[in-house]
């Protein structure tokens, strides 16, 4: 039988552009001044439109869609007690912190939403982050899910002999144990991944990863997305 | 059986940050190529012991893996000797896909890419994982988990391959493979496992641990045949080695 040893392609655009496209986001974030906010919310939206999940991940696609809802409706509120978004970002400081916290959180939300950690750090990879980076959000990454598994451990050992109804006075009393039990977790697994590390031999230097490259399609991407953004800008 | 000896442990204890006792004085030699079963209830010390035998752990006593003292400095040496395939495969495999987390082991050790690629590949091949190479391991199966966490070890070529549990959680044909791909392992092999048939299939000799300590060694036939001593350990006699009509 003969073994099909073709690689998967990456969707178009590969994790990297999209990654790409949200670090953009988050130099507007950065950049952009308070009374540009409009500008700046086009641009989200153009990336979450013009960054596209891929043609065979619908389910990520409407992940990053529902990532991106939050935000949204955080904003409509905004604009609705504000009369404007720039009303709003002009409203003073607590509100503009306000706005960019949000769109800061709900990028995050997008890239956890829309990429898993595999292509995440392929995306980084594909930027030529330094290796260090991709070995502290390798480490970070690795932490955060085993933290998520982890809280749905503990939800579950509570749920399985408390049910659903906990009156609160007792969710209260609960507090610590599950708080303990979710720590008590997440120090085991570290414990067992410094075990998993030291015993191949790691010495604290930067995680070896395999090299991705971009696709000749992701680079016809690439002055697309850069356009589309410049034309925001210029507008 | 007059082998060389590949494992000495010297009165080694040890004791975790919390006061629990993990092992106690244990003395124990392996030969070259032998497979080794240590068995005993839970909490007997057979993962602690693994553990310090590549050196995660550190108890008091000596160990020598290979010749080469498990001390600090020497480490790395050991480590390239010694693999430890972990009870919990999600506990082992951490990189973002399968080809990367077999690799990790030879990149450490100072291997060009190219050629711990060309590792990985055999290896990856050799266990039926070459088409799962770019998957994250969060992904796969337990089976194929299993595989891949053996998988990470043997690229590294150890001569010693410490495996905690290898058979635990598997479906009868997972089971099955994995029984054989162990039984063919060159390596001198060292099983912690609560599975008291693996051993008498393919151990050449058993240690009983509990509390600890070496309670008793010897050929899994006579060691596994002792209904009381096993029962007095939480243990039962396997069912190849019970005699007579049920």
């Amino acid at each position: 039988m003969a073994e099909n040893n073709s690689r998967k392609p990456h969707d178009c655009p590969g994790p990297g552009i999209r990654l790409l496209a949200f670090l953009v986001l988050y130099v507007a974030l950065i950049w952009i001044s308070r009374d540009e906010w409009p500008r700046f919310i086009f641009l989200f939206l153009l990336a979450v439109i013009l960054v596209p999940p891929g043609l065979r991940a619908w389910k990520r696609g409407a992940r990053m869609l529902l990532a991106a809802l939050p935000a949204m409706a955080a904003l409509g509120v905004m604009i609705w007690i504000f009369g404007t978004l720039g009303g709003a970002a002009r409203a003073g400081v607590f509100a503009d912190l306000m706005i960019r916290t949000v769109v800061a959180i709900s990028s995050a939300a997008l890239i956890w939403g829309g990429a898993g950690m595999r292509e995440f750090l392929t995306g980084l990879v594909q930027l030529r982050a330094p290796g260090v980076v991709v070995s502290v959000m390798t480490l970070a990454l690795q932490s955060t899910l085993r933290m998520r598994r982890q809280a749905g451990t503990t939800l579950a050992a509570l749920r399985s002999r408390s049910g659903f109804k906990i009156p609160l006075g007792r969710r209260i009393a609960l507090a610590a144990p599950l708080f303990r039990h979710f720590l008590t977790g997440l120090v085991e697994f570290h414990f067992h991944f410094h075990a998993a590390l030291v015993s191949r031999g790691y010495s604290g230097g930067p995680l070896p990863v395999t090299a991705a490259s971009f696709q000749r399609r992701e680079w016809m991407f690439l002055p697309i997305f850069s356009a589309a953004a410049l034309v925001v800008a210029v507008i | 059986m007059n082998l060389r000896v590949m494992v000495d442990v010297r009165d080694l204890s040890y004791q975790y940050p919390d006061g629990s006792r993990g092992i106690d004085s244990i003395t124990l030699e392996v030969g070259e190529g032998e497979c080794l079963g240590i068995v005993g209830p839970n909490g007997a010390g057979k993962s602690t012991l693994l553990r310090n035998l590549n050196g995660v752990l550190r108890g008091k006593g000596s160990i020598r893996v290979a010749g080469v003292p498990v001390e600090r400095g020497r480490l790395s040496e050991v480590r390239r000797q010694v693999g430890l395939v972990f009870q919990n495969p999600d506990h082992q495999l951490f990189m973002p896909t399968v080809l990367d987390d077999v690799m990790f082991g030879p990149l450490n050790f100072g291997i060009s890419r190219g050629e711990a690629a060309e590792m990985a590949e055999a290896v990856l091949r050799e266990m039926g994982l070459w088409e799962a190479r770019d998957r994250s391991p969060f992904h796969l199966s337990l089976g194929e988990k299993k595989k891949a966490a053996l998988a990470a070890v043997l690229v590294m070529n150890p001569r010693i391959i410490a495996l905690d549990e290898p058979l635990v959680s598997l479906d009868p044909g997972s089971r099955r493979r994995m029984l054989k791909r162990i039984e063919n392992l060159e390596a001198t092999r060292i099983i912690a496992t609560h599975d008291l048939e693996l051993v008498v299939q393919i151990c050449h000799r058993v240690v009983l641990m509990n509390n600890g300590g070496i309670i008793e060694s010897g050929s899994p036939g006579s060691v596994l045949s002792r209904r009381q001593l096993l029962e007095a350990h939480d243990l039962e006699v396997p069912a190849s080695l019970i005699k007579g009509p049920f």
